[in-house]
């Protein structure tokens, strides 16, 4: 229980007063601007938007700004000013089968129709520092000129993309074609939303797929290991990691035809898994499905692990390890409900603990008095909580 | 006064005005405006507001539709003095462009305007929103690869 104490406004004023002086640092460093954090910290702003569920690059970089760079922190900044915006709808879904490609890639396909498009990755890095940009100066690779590309890797380029100049075809669609893919299972009607409605188990996948898209990128991708070592079966591929822009469509009812309200950057992750089959179906692969708004690859891959795992109800599979069970997966994996949780313990417990410490109080006196008529008790209790160990032990033992 | 019927041609230009007045940036919409050169009436019928739209994805890409995540987004509906209703729907908090957005909308509604507006802010934002990706297309482009598989043990 939680009981209100009043008093402290005098020191918590100084407390955030402290507090700004240090999320500025030293004067004589010049401070950061929202715009310099969005364009440079970018993949930092990703996970704040994806997490704090509102696609508004500005505000989040305002957020790990006012965070000091604390990511949960600016979610949590994030989720609370979500809170005072009123909605105008809910967009037609988003095409990304369409979407306008800044990186594309199959791991189960070397030649997928479309291609394979690297775009900006950490991925074939040597994760060596690179001090050239401690130096205050930029990476030799921040400008690249296309001007200053040698003939020979301009005409090989036009080959490459001469040849692999044909749309981004889906990879899942290959398999479906030969229907070697289970087909997802299709919820019909108005899609859960978590925002509006608490969640219900069993929960259909619509409210799982939301949940986990605004879920924390560390439980995740806990979860998704485990599935890897062992604690699943859920023999994962990456069909196909897909990260570009894709139109969102408002419909206006006075209008009666859709609005383009502009573009928003996604990533999107198909993860095919085996599936060995039972009575009813025939061995085939089935899919698992990640997204975020912004760059957060590593989070949709993650993403897709856990989605698939929660579908082993739905597909007749044993639910024995914890990335398939839909409660605890789905009701510990938001950060701002779970950092709340955790970090309320820090708040003044004095008169809850006081009744606690007294109850302890009581309940050794009462230990020690039956003891005492037992006739064991020595005069230090040390000695018997020591050798009460030692009884323990030699008991487990 | 001759305005223009909504038929299905039409409504394509309008979505199409609209989209690229969307994905262009609020200072290209500021100046396309000022070359128009016109500052007619109009009466507000929802002011310029800041608020969401919740953004739906489907379950790998073609399955089950579920709610990703909001997005913020300005919205400004007008009325010109001819009626003609102009929507300023546009991802973001921009309350300028949004009230911009919306008089171009209305305005192009109106017959004597559309052949101004098509040609002096349609085909300049389609050509820089073209140039743009074109450019993206070009760099995406440069990083794509042909993997080679080798050949297992001997």
């Amino acid at each position: 229980m939680y009981v209100a104490v009043k008093g402290g406004e005098k020191a918590i004023d100084e407390a955030h007063q402290f507090l700004a002086e240090k999320r500025r640092g030293e004067t004589r460093i010049e401070a950061l601007s929202a715009e310099q954090i969005s364009q440079q910290l970018g993949l930092g702003v990703d996970r704040v938007m994806t997490e704090g569920s509102l696609y508004d690059r500005e505000l989040a970089a305002l957020a790990l700004k006012q965070a000091m760079g604390d990511s949960v922190e600016a979610i949590f900044l994030l989720r609370a000013y979500r809170t005072t915006l009123p909605r105008f709808g809910t967009s037609t879904p988003i095409e990304t089968d369409a979407m306008r490609v800044e990186r594309r890639i199959s791991a189960t396909y070397k030649d997928v129709p479309g291609g394979q498009a690297l775009g900006p990755t950490f991925d074939y890095t040597h994760r060596l520092l690179d001090f050239a940009l401690l130096a205050e100066g930029e990476s030799k690779l921040t400008h690249h000129d296309s001007s200053t590309q040698s003939v020979e890797s301009k005409l090989a380029d036009n080959a490459e993309s001469s040849v692999n100049d044909e749309a981004y075809q889906r990879v899942s669609n290959f398999l479906r074609q030969e229907a070697l893919l289970k087909e997802q299972f299709k919820l019909s009607g108005k899609a859960v939303d978590i925002t509006r409605e608490p969640l219900k188990y069993p929960c259909p996948r619509d409210g799982r797929l939301q949940t986990l898209a605004r879920a924390d990128e560390g439980f995740l991708i806990a979860l998704a290991y485990s599935t890897q070592r062992g604690y699943g079966r859920t023999h994962p591929f990456a069909g196909e990691i897909r990260m570009g822009y894709v139109e969102v469509n408002l419909f206006i009812e006075e209008l009666g035809f859709d609005l383009c309200l502009g573009e928003i950057c996604v990533t999107e992750c198909d993860m095919i898994n085996q599936f060995a089959g039972n009575e009813q179906e025939p061995p085939q692969f089935t899919s698992g499905y990640g997204v975020s708004f912004g760059f957060c690859e590593r989070k949709t891959m993650a993403m897709a692990l856990v989605d698939r795992s929660l579908q082993a109800e739905e597909l007749g599979e044993v639910v024995d390890t914890p990335a398939a069970q839909a409660e605890f997966v789905l009701s510990h994996c938001d950060n701002v409900e779970a950092s709340g949780f955790v970090s309320h313990l820090k708040l003044p417990h004095y008169v809850d603990f006081q009744s606690e410490l007294a109850l302890v109080r009581k309940m050794r006196e009462e230990f020690f008095d039956s003891k005492e008529r037992e006739g064991q008790v020595t005069s230090n209790d040390t000695d018997l909580e020591n050798s009460l160990t030692e009884q323990t032990g030699a008991s487990r033992a | 006064m001759k305005t223009n019927s909504e038929s299905s041609a039409g409504i394509t230009n309008r979505q199409l005005l609209l989209s690229l007045l969307s994905k262009s940036d609020s200072e290209s919409v500021k100046q396309a405006w000022e070359s128009l050169d016109v500052a007619p009436e109009y009466s507000l019928l929802k002011r310029p507001e800041v608020g969401m739209v919740m953004v739906k994805a489907k379950a790998g890409g073609n399955g089950t539709n579920f709610n990703m995540g909001e997005m913020t987004v300005t919205r400004t509906v007008l009325q010109l003095s001819g009626h003609q209703v102009g929507y300023g729907y546009i991802a973001g908090r921009d309350k300028e462009k949004s009230l911009t957005v919306a008089l171009i909308d209305a305005l192009y509604q109106l017959y004597e305007w559309q052949s101004a507006i098509e040609e002096k802010i349609m085909k300049p934002l389609e050509r820089a929103l073209q140039n743009a990706q074109n450019k993206h297309k070009q760099r995406v482009d440069r990083t794509k690869v042909n993997f080679f598989t080798m050949v297992r043990g001997e």
